[in-house]
């Protein structure tokens, strides 16, 4: 009787054992079978975003090439006519002056101002988190109170006061901006935006406009010393 | 007897358990199997996707390689001498072409390299990754101290470069990049390099433990801007002082 009972104990010992080991490998693989899937997903969230992102710089390149071939179309037009070509010329180099900020323009905008009792704490941040989120959003021209924003514009607090160009830009600071203006006070207001924050310590204005007027650069400003053009083949 | 009665049904409880644990066991495994099934489907999705992103990066090349026969093109129709452009036009153009950032330039500078930290902690992890000011703040320090060609990643950086957060990518003249990003920078290698060095910027972000590294270099290379020009002016219109006299 007592040997039976000790068998069938044992017995059950045993199968609960193997349960439990069962159990345990289940739950590790089940564990395994997650990760990998998070992995994968993983990647794919990854292609996905390369994807979208080789896909818009193929929009680039697509609209670029348009461009050009407009461009080589006239040329082509023009081919042995020497005053067709003349003209070609210089529109091509009207077109350049504009690109390289030489021309003064105007065109749709948006203004904004901060108020001059608050200039002492404008920082050179503000201006740049601005002018980024206006680049952002397409803008075609800029400029800080009379100084027209290049490629080689910084913007410096220096003191109590800031540098533009070199220039000292006197308060109220202004920056004004050609760009679709619904766009741009959309972008410049949006939660996380860069109007959220400086409003807390500075009275700032945004206006939209009709006609805003970029002046352009002076041309002492334009620096090219130190660059090589590296001529294409 | 009775003796036996109980043992049974001892042992019929210990198996309904076993049996019941078991059952729950084998469910548990066919889902499992399930849904490794359906991950093998989403496997083939994936490469389905790396075929989706191989041919748009070809296509790209394509239309790269069309852009620079174009251009090619138009370079050789200038430069022909039965065209009757005289050379001080010539010279216009190819200044202008410069100062506009539509030339490939090369010159002495700095090459800048930032990285977020390595494994941030995740709830923390915002203060450790590169941000958008990150970018422009150092560009910004780069042209204080007189940088006159600026380039991140190979975008040439123009007047309205913008370097904004686009998700996990920061997106630059409207294409994305990621983590690393590379500036380079042409002007005084040394006055850029002594501003990078005591640079407050550069600082903070290594107390953050972001990776970033500078270097003087004699042979720095900046592409040209590389999207249309249309898309730059299109919506400026030019005062022009002489036209307003004529009209006068």
């Amino acid at each position: 009787m007592k040997t039976k009972k000790i068998s069938s104990s044992i017995s059950i010992t045993i199968l609960c054992l193997i349960l439990g080991l069962a159990l345990s490998w289940q739950f590790q693989s089940i564990r395994n079978n997650t990760s990998v899937m998070n992995l994968e997903n993983q990647k794919k969230d990854d292609l996905v975003v390369k994807i979208l992102n080789e896909q818009k710089n193929n929009e680039n390149l697509k609209a670029k090439l348009n461009e050009l071939q407009v461009q080589i179309g006239k040329f082509e037009n023009a081919s042995g006519n020497s005053d067709k070509n003349m003209k070609l010329l210089s529109d091509e180099i009207n077109r350049l002056k504009i690109v390289a900020g030489l021309t003064d323009v105007k065109g749709k905008g948006v203004i904004i101002t901060f108020a001059k009792e608050d200039s002492l704490n404008v920082a050179d941040d503000d201006i740049l988190s601005i002018l980024n989120e206006l680049r952002a959003s397409d803008a075609q021209a800029l400029a800080i109170n009379e100084q027209r924003v290049i490629d080689t514009t910084e913007v410096r607090a220096a003191g109590s006061y800031i540098m533009v160009n070199g220039r000292h830009v006197i308060p109220p600071y202004q920056i004004k901006a050609i760009v679709d203006p619904d766009n741009a006070v959309n972008a410049l207001n949006m939660i996380g935006g860069p109007l959220e924050k400086i409003k807390l310590f500075i009275d700032v204005s945004v206006q939209k406009s009709d006609e805003v007027v970029i002046p352009k650069i002076s041309e002492e400003l334009i620096k090219t010393g130190k660059l090589t053009t590296i001529e294409s083949k | 007897m009775k003796f036996k009665e109980i043992k049974f049904k001892e042992g019929y409880i210990v198996f309904l358990l076993a049996f019941m644990l078991l059952g729950a066991s084998i469910t548990v495994q066919v889902r499992s199997t399930v849904t490794m099934q359906r991950q093998a489907a989403e496997i083939l999705d994936t490469d389905k996707l790396k075929i989706q992103l191989d041919e748009k990066i070809k296509t790209g090349e394509g239309y790269k390689a069309q852009i620079d026969e174009m251009e090619t093109d138009i370079s050789a129709f200038l430069a022909a001498p039965d065209n009757d452009i005289n050379i001080s036009t010539k010279n216009e153009l190819d200044y202008l072409k410069l100062i506009s950032g539509l030339t490939d330039v090369t010159g002495e500078g700095v090459l800048i390299t930032l990285n977020d930290a390595e494994m941030p902690e995740s709830e923390t992890a915002m203060d450790y990754i590169i941000h958008d000011k990150d970018i422009y703040s150092v560009v910004n320090q780069l042209k204080m101290a007189g940088a006159i060609a600026i380039a991140i990643n190979n975008e040439r950086i123009i007047a309205t470069s913008e370097q904004i957060c686009a998700g996990p990518t920061v997106k630059i003249n409207n294409n994305r990049y990621a983590v690393p990003y590379e500036i380079k920078a042409i002007g005084d290698s040394e006055v850029l390099y002594e501003a990078l060095k005591d640079s407050y910027l550069i600082n903070d972000m290594l107390t953050f433990k972001k990776r970033v590294t500078f270097t003087k270099e004699n042979n720095i290379i900046i592409p040209k801007f590389a999207n249309d020009i249309n898309g730059l002016i299109s919506r400026l219109e030019v005062i022009n002082d002489e036209n307003k006299k004529n009209q006068q």
